[in-house]
């Protein structure tokens, strides 16, 4: 309704917490709007009607105030906290210990993204690696871990049908795993601005089930894309060229 | 014809380089004003783009784009963002909120004749104006202003292929002459409401506005040099060839800690949210009061929590970081204190709610932009708890969620705050009333237009749309709210056009015969008891304090409804205000100042250290450094530590003669100091160890050469006391002040020497 077409395996418990901390906070945003509002209408000037003379500062108001604001705390903050801890979990603690997932290494420059797989070897840095340019294919239903390094500034690698988004920054390699339910077309879009290009810095996510993504593989290994100089040793040897 | 000449530099003296402090306020206001109206008119092409992408702008657009016929380019819509939200930040809302809010009521609340620094105050107006300058310089030079964003975050920022040009390196540059101001007025905030005060001041007689602008000071002081160091290091990196924030293949060796960046920035950048609405929750405590005619509910209650608020800020700048690369623990315990922050926010709200209850309310202008303010502050701060969840925040990071959340928190709120103040103030500042019911008419149009554009930026932001970026339409999951970004479009020029209202109120009120009276909504407070405007040093007499600062519908009251707060009252007597100086005056300053001082090299060697800890080829010290060159300098400077020692033990026994003497010999060894370093540079340079050679070059230069500049302002300072001494016209007592002052600072030098070279040399 809010969100775009969730699908992600775990997408479900970000939009959760999302409406549960949508319904919290409007009723105390109504709460205290309300309780405004009443007193605008009640306590409005009147003739020979006199304010009521308070510091507010005796031991039963600050006790009040005190204990409001804890019951907001644990029955709001306390509360989402939890959750979102739980979500947390669900979408990044068991995305760790997945089966069988699948390798992709995606290093973005200003303004495209390079996606790399493994081949059919398994084994990133070999010559039947296939590496392609703003153009993703994933299978449905296997779960995928993706490792991210910029090559000049920083990027941010965001699919927002996933509810995932992850920084790609030089000099350091940030991870990121999701998990497809339903095939598709999908955008990639970077989220940090990284220049003039930043609003078109857009990419291509395609999710078909196992059979169409291994024939797509093999037609890529064909292209022999691999054998292109970047993987988690570019940066080594751009300096070395250097 | 003298005559002329004199009246000339009288009117100079008087409202250009004017050291009084209300003068001042006004300056600030007239500079943020011009740069509020700036700042928002940019806001009108950013969101025309934005509602339609690459359509060229009609009336304006030809007029301001012939080149690419009307059409905003990509690079220009970067400018745009970028100088947006730099410009409103640090140029419109800063100037107005401290500088002139600050100015204005700190000494006519607190019973002062002026600023404890009233030189120092005229400088930092001076300051600002030089950083709007070159603000306003950099969209002329060639490639155009900044446009890596308002949060300038390397390595985007930081290196010339990626934001090449000068308007990257002026934005920055301006930025730290205003850095500059606000810390120049910080210390003079804080020296004023700890020594200044009128006798029975005390701090719990406070406005709640004093309380908030003394806690932005403090927030200020802490903070703000950390993003200078951090600024300073871009510009070192842009300019000079280091790579503090740079890494792979835009670095020239093996690179820096690009996230050392965003920690520095965030380290002060979250607090800047709260420095700007800190005297703005104070200025909501007041008014609420005023205008419900009823003491402020909770005040000590109210002034703990923004205390607390204002202890916690420091401690939560990871949240902005979550999808940065941070390990999720550490995420966790941002997200844990970030909640925490909602218990003291939370106690505001229901003071403030208390303090409606059971008055006598009066909606004028000024109250509907603090009612104005609970209600945008209470969305702007409940959308925050959505970006403290660290699962939540990774899908709306960097999305128009955040936009909307910020715009109501910084922009909505801040703003209110900024025309609350002035429609409140404006009578006491010119002596002139405002039109009340054009003030009216303009806050329902402002609220409800700014609702529509701020609350719709959330609902795109659900929606995946990304900030920063210029064309919308060009993906697919956006395409369905595409009409939303053209409504907002609408609200957002209907927006600029209701704030002609205000200038139109301004001006007019401002020229008009009508005059103000002293107090014309019946406060408290002392400002009210003088004239409107006020003369020259604010007070007759000084005032004194017989109680607090909202005794609305006090009992004691006869003939009004309110007390004020200079009024005697039975059986009470004045609380002896005068004796709080603990610290004499200069001594103060001094000590504030340095504590500034202390987080600018605490920003700089805790970035070495980090930078050092995450380096895989970091070169053994000892083979590169002259250690025992350094070994001299570090004996040159602690004795001249003693020499000056000597020379404050002299001032205290009123022997001037050895007092010279003494500065003489400090200045040698300073001067000494000061040559040695330069054999050290030259020779270290001539051996190829450069500030390119590697991070640790980088590292030792910047370092180094910092505390080496801070050594030359001691000198220079120092040369200042012993041509000083010999000055008729400085009473024993002021030198002394000065010496001591001065003596602290120089201790300060040599202090971060002994830890400098400890660091580089001995580690």
């Amino acid at each position: 309704m809010l969100f775009p077409q969730n699908i992600s395996k775990s997408g479900e418990w970000v939009d959760r917490l999302f409406y549960l901390g949508l319904i919290l906070t409007s009723i105390a945003f109504v709460l205290v709007i309300a309780t405004l509002i009443y007193f605008l209408i009640r306590y409005r000037c009147q003739a020979n009607q006199k304010a009521y003379y308070t510091h507010g500062d005796s031991k039963k108001a600050i006790g009040l105030t005190l204990a409001l604001a804890i019951i907001v705390f644990f029955a709001i903050d306390i509360n989402l906290a939890v959750h979102d801890h739980f979500a947390w979990e669900e979408i990044w603690g068991r995305a760790t210990n997945a089966k069988n997932p699948l390798q992709i290494e995606v290093m973005p420059e200003q303004f495209a993204w390079n996606i790399r797989y493994a081949g059919n070897d398994g084994i990133f840095g070999t010559a039947d690696d296939v590496a392609t340019i703003n153009e993703m294919h994933i299978p449905v239903n296997r779960p995928i871990n993706v490792a991210l390094k910029s090559k000049d500034v920083i990027h941010s690698f965001f699919i927002p049908n996933f509810r995932i988004k992850q920084d790609a920054v030089p000099g350091l390699v940030t991870y990121l795993s999701f998990q497809a339910v339903q095939t598709g077309q999908f955008d990639i879009a970077c989220a940090e601005h990284c220049g003039l290009g930043h609003y078109r810095m857009r990419g291509q996510l395609t999710v078909e089930d196992e059979a169409a993504w291994q024939k797509w593989l093999a037609e890529k290994s064909d292209e022999n894309t691999g054998t292109e100089n970047w993987g988690w040793q570019w940066e080594a040897a751009s300096r070395e060229s250097n | 014809m003298s005559q002329t000449n004199q009246q000339k530099k009288s009117f100079i003296r008087k409202y250009i380089f004017s050291t009084d402090h209300k003068i001042i306020a006004v300056q600030y206001l007239l500079t943020g004003l011009v740069f509020l109206a700036f700042g928002g008119l940019m806001v009108f092409i950013i969101r025309w783009q934005l509602a339609y992408p690459w359509q060229p702008i009609p009336v304006i657009g030809p007029i301001m784009f012939g080149a690419s016929g009307g059409i905003v380019l990509p690079e220009v819509y970067s400018m745009l963002f970028t100088m947006h939200g730099g410009i409103m930040v640090f140029f419109a809302v800063t100037p107005i909120i401290l500088g002139a809010l600050g100015n204005f009521t700190i000494p006519l609340e607190i019973g002062a004749q002026d600023m404890a620094f009233p030189r120092l105050n005229m400088l930092s107006y001076w300051s600002l104006f030089l950083g709007s300058i070159l603000i306003i310089v950099s969209f002329f030079v060639p490639g155009g202003a900044a446009g890596s964003g308002w949060t300038i975050y390397a390595p985007l920022s930081a290196s010339l292929k990626t934001s090449p040009g000068w308007g990257q390196d002026l934005f920055i540059l301006g930025l730290t002459f205003d850095a500059v101001s606000i810390l120049m007025g910080g210390v003079n905030y804080i020296v004023t409401i700890m020594n200044l005060r009128a006798p029975g001041m005390s701090f719990g007689r406070m406005p709640l506005t004093n309380w908030g602008l003394f806690y932005s000071s403090v927030l200020n002081t802490l903070w703000l040099p950390l993003v200078a160091a951090a600024l300073f290091m871009v510009l070192f990196d842009r300019r000079l060839g280091t790579a503090f924030f740079l890494a792979g293949p835009l670095a020239p060796h093996e690179g820096g800690q690009v996230l050392l960046y965003q920690h520095l920035f965030w380290g002060f950048g979250h607090p800047e949210v709260y420095i700007l609405i800190l005297p703005v929750w104070g200025l909501v405590g007041d008014l609420l009061s005023v205008f419900s005619r009823k003491p402020a509910f909770g005040y000590k209650a109210t002034v703990i929590s923004m205390g607390a608020i204002v202890t916690l800020s420091g401690i939560v700048w990871g949240h902005h970081m979550f999808t940065s690369g941070m390990n999720p623990l550490v995420g966790k315990a941002f997200m844990l204190l970030t909640i925490t922050i909602s218990v003291p926010t939370a106690v505001l709200f229901l003071n403030w709610l208390g303090t409606l209850w059971r008055g006598s309310i009066h909606m004028t202008a000024p109250m509907l932009f603090t009612l104005g303010i609970v209600f945008v502050f209470g969305i702007g701060g409940l959308t925050g708890l959505f970006h403290a969840m660290q699962v939540f925040d990774i899908y709306i990071h960097d999305t128009y969620f955040v936009v909307g959340h910020f715009h109501y928190t910084l922009a909505a709120s801040v703003l209110f705050g900024v025309f609350a103040f002035v429609y409140f103030w404006f009578p006491k500042i010119f002596g002139k009333p405002m039109l009340e019911k054009i003030g009216k008419i303009h806050f329902w149009l402002t609220f409800v237009f700014l609702n529509c554009v701020f609350f719709s930026m959330m609902r795109v932001g659900l929606a995946g749309h990304m900030r920063r970026i210029a064309d919308p339409t060009a993906y697919a999951f956006l395409k369905p709210i595409q009409s939303w970004n053209v409504f907002m479009g609408w609200a957002a020029l209907f927006l600029v056009l209701s704030q002609f209202l205000f200038f139109f109120n301004f001006f007019y009120s401002l020229f008009r015969k009508k005059k103000a009276i002293h107090n014309p909504w019946n406060v408290c407070t002392l400002a009210w008891t003088t004239t409107s405007p006020p003369p020259v040093h604010n007070f007759e007499k000084v005032p004194t304090v017989y109680g607090g600062p909202h005794e609305y519908s006090s009992p004691e009251a006869k003939d009004k409804d309110f007390l004020p707060q200079s009024e005697p009252r039975s059986g009470q007597t004045a609380y002896p205000g005068k004796a709080a100086q603990v610290v004499p005056t200069p001594k103060l300053g001094m000590w504030v100042f340095l504590i500034s001082e202390i987080m600018l090299f605490a920003g700089l060697i805790g970035s070495y250290i980090v930078l050092r800890l995450g380096s895989y080829d970091w070169p053994h010290p000892g083979e590169i450094l002259n250690t025992s060159l350094l070994g001299i300098n570090t004996f040159v400077l602690i004795t001249s530590s003693l020499t000056l020692v000597l020379g404050v033990n002299a001032v205290q026994n009123r022997d001037v003669p050895s007092l010279k003497k003494y500065l003489l010999a400090t200045i040698a060894l300073g001067l000494t100091f000061l040559v040695i370093k330069g054999f050290d540079y030259s020779h270290m340079w001539h051996e190829g160890f450069t500030i390119t050679t590697n991070l640790f070059g980088s590292c030792y230069y910047m370092l180094t050469g910092f505390h080496a500049l801070h050594v030359f302002s001691g000198v220079i300072l120092l040369t200042y006391l012993w041509f000083a001494a010999s000055f008729k016209s400085v009473t024993q007592e002021v030198l002394s002040g000065r010496v001591e002052a001065s003596g602290l600072y120089w201790h300060f030098i040599d202090i971060v020497w002994v830890v400098l070279f400890a660091i580089l040399c001995l580690l």
